[in-house]
């Protein structure tokens, strides 16, 4: 045999290190390297597997592949999961194309998870091909990389000095991924607002008493870890193994804002988070 | 495997983590911890009691009703097993363990950290905390 071959298959041997987890972080420092290497994972994946590809900031997609081809959507950054029964095939590969462009636009680095598909691919899976995906690509632009400048320190900001109120602005910005969402006072847990499943008679409906609850155990909550955390905070209760409904709070030190929501789109609450509080402080 | 080893080795896995403590909320007391710093040893005992109070508290309690109630619950969970606290500077993940409902597994990162790494990596390192009890 080849000394060459042998060599290399050497140093492969020496250089080999067993991953502990199934999570791969891609590492590309752009929107459009980002892009690239979703693309090139779908056209690398040929057995069928779940793919996940999640950004720093929580935003997911989770699709099925098979044989370069995308067969099922189950999870998304944020808006409907595109129906593969019912959607014509060009505005599938759009649709993926933007979803692919969005997780991309996402903040880095993204981990990569491959997992075995839930259940068998049925035989009319024929899915969307690696190229129409990559041809519907070209013509989303992706946002341009945020240009980083140094600036001097300032001392810090006190982040419960919100005039316009961070509970508030976090109600606001539930509204496109809540079911129901209720603001309530800190100080008697008195409602201030409520909308979709949260209001009377509605499934999700808390009443007066459940509303004093919650806000005497957040005070409480407060009271333990005043000398830990800061205020506010993005409080994310969700159901083990993070499936169903869960809740999403937060709290600025004089109101307290929830949200009921897709446990999946924890994605979309912690990147509401950041960007209120980037634009804070 | 001791407690003690099971969360360093996840500490050393969930990225930016920087303290882990494995609470009995029954007595609101750490059974195990794994910490740089002896300001972590102090934030983590104040954490052991407040989430205990947290996770019990009658409002979430309630919440949990309400969604058990109205079938929003995926079959054969009991409430809210997971809690994730975001602050300024820390993000503090609490996990429910399975096999031990009243204990919880508590790892506070950097708020640097990359969010669903962390949850994801904190989720894949319960079994093998939780088995060391």
């Amino acid at each position: 045999m080849d000394t060459a071959i042998l060599d290399l298959l050497a140093d492969i041997g020496r250089t080999s290190v067993a991953r502990l987890n199934p999570a791969v972080t891609l590492t590309a420092e752009t929107a459009t390297a980002r892009r690239e290497q979703v693309l090139r994972t779908i056209r690398g994946t040929v057995l069928p597997r779940r793919l996940e590809f999640t950004a720093a900031n929580g935003d997911c997609l989770a699709i099925e592949v098979n044989s370069s081809r995308v067969t099922d959507v189950f999870r998304v950054r944020s808006g409907l999961v595109p129906d593969f029964e019912t959607e014509a095939r060009e505005n599938l590969a759009e649709k993926l194309a933007q979803l692919v462009s969005d997780i991309a636009a996402a903040p880095g680095p993204m981990v990569l998870i491959s997992l075995q598909p839930d259940i068998a691919l049925e035989a009319d899976d024929v899915g969307i091909t690696f190229r129409e995906i990559s041809d519907a690509c070209h013509s989303i632009e992706l946002p341009a990389e945020p240009v980083v400048s140094i600036v001097p320190d300032h001392e810090e900001d006190d982040l419960t000095d919100t005039s316009d109120g961070l509970a508030s602005q976090f109600y606001a910005g539930t509204e496109r991924f809540a079911q129901g969402r209720v603001q309530i006072n800190k100080s008697d847990g008195e409602a201030i607002q409520a909308d979709g499943t949260c209001t009377p008679e509605q499934p999700m409906y808390a009443d007066s008493d459940l509303l004093k609850q919650f806000a005497a155990d957040l005070a409480g909550w407060d009271k333990d870890t005043s000398a830990e955390l800061e205020l506010p905070q993005l409080i994310v209760l969700r159901p083990s193994g993070g499936k169903g409904t869960a809740l999403a709070v937060l709290h600025d030190g004089s109101q307290i804002s929830a949200a009921v929501h897709e446990a999946r789109k924890l994605g979309a609450v912690v990147s509401l988070w950041k960007t209120l509080t980037e634009a804070d402080a | 495997m001791s407690i003690e080893a099971a969360l360093n080795t996840a500490i050393h896995t969930i990225p930016d983590c920087i303290a882990a403590g494995y609470v009995d909320m029954e007595t609101g007391m750490l059974l195990g911890t794994s910490f740089a710093s002896p300001e972590d040893a102090t934030a983590l005992d104040s954490l052991a009691i407040a989430v205990a109070n947290l996770f019990q508290g009658r409002g979430v309690r309630g919440f949990e009703e309400l969604l058990r109630a109205n079938g929003t619950e995926e079959a054969g969970q009991s409430g809210f097993g997971e809690i994730a606290v975001f602050s300024k500077d820390r993000l503090n993940i609490f996990l429910r363990t399975q096999a031990y409902p009243d204990h919880v597994v508590c790892y506070t990162c950097r708020n640097s950290a990359n969010v669903g790494l962390a949850l994801t990596k904190s989720h894949l390192s319960l079994g093998p905390v939780a088995a060391a009890v």
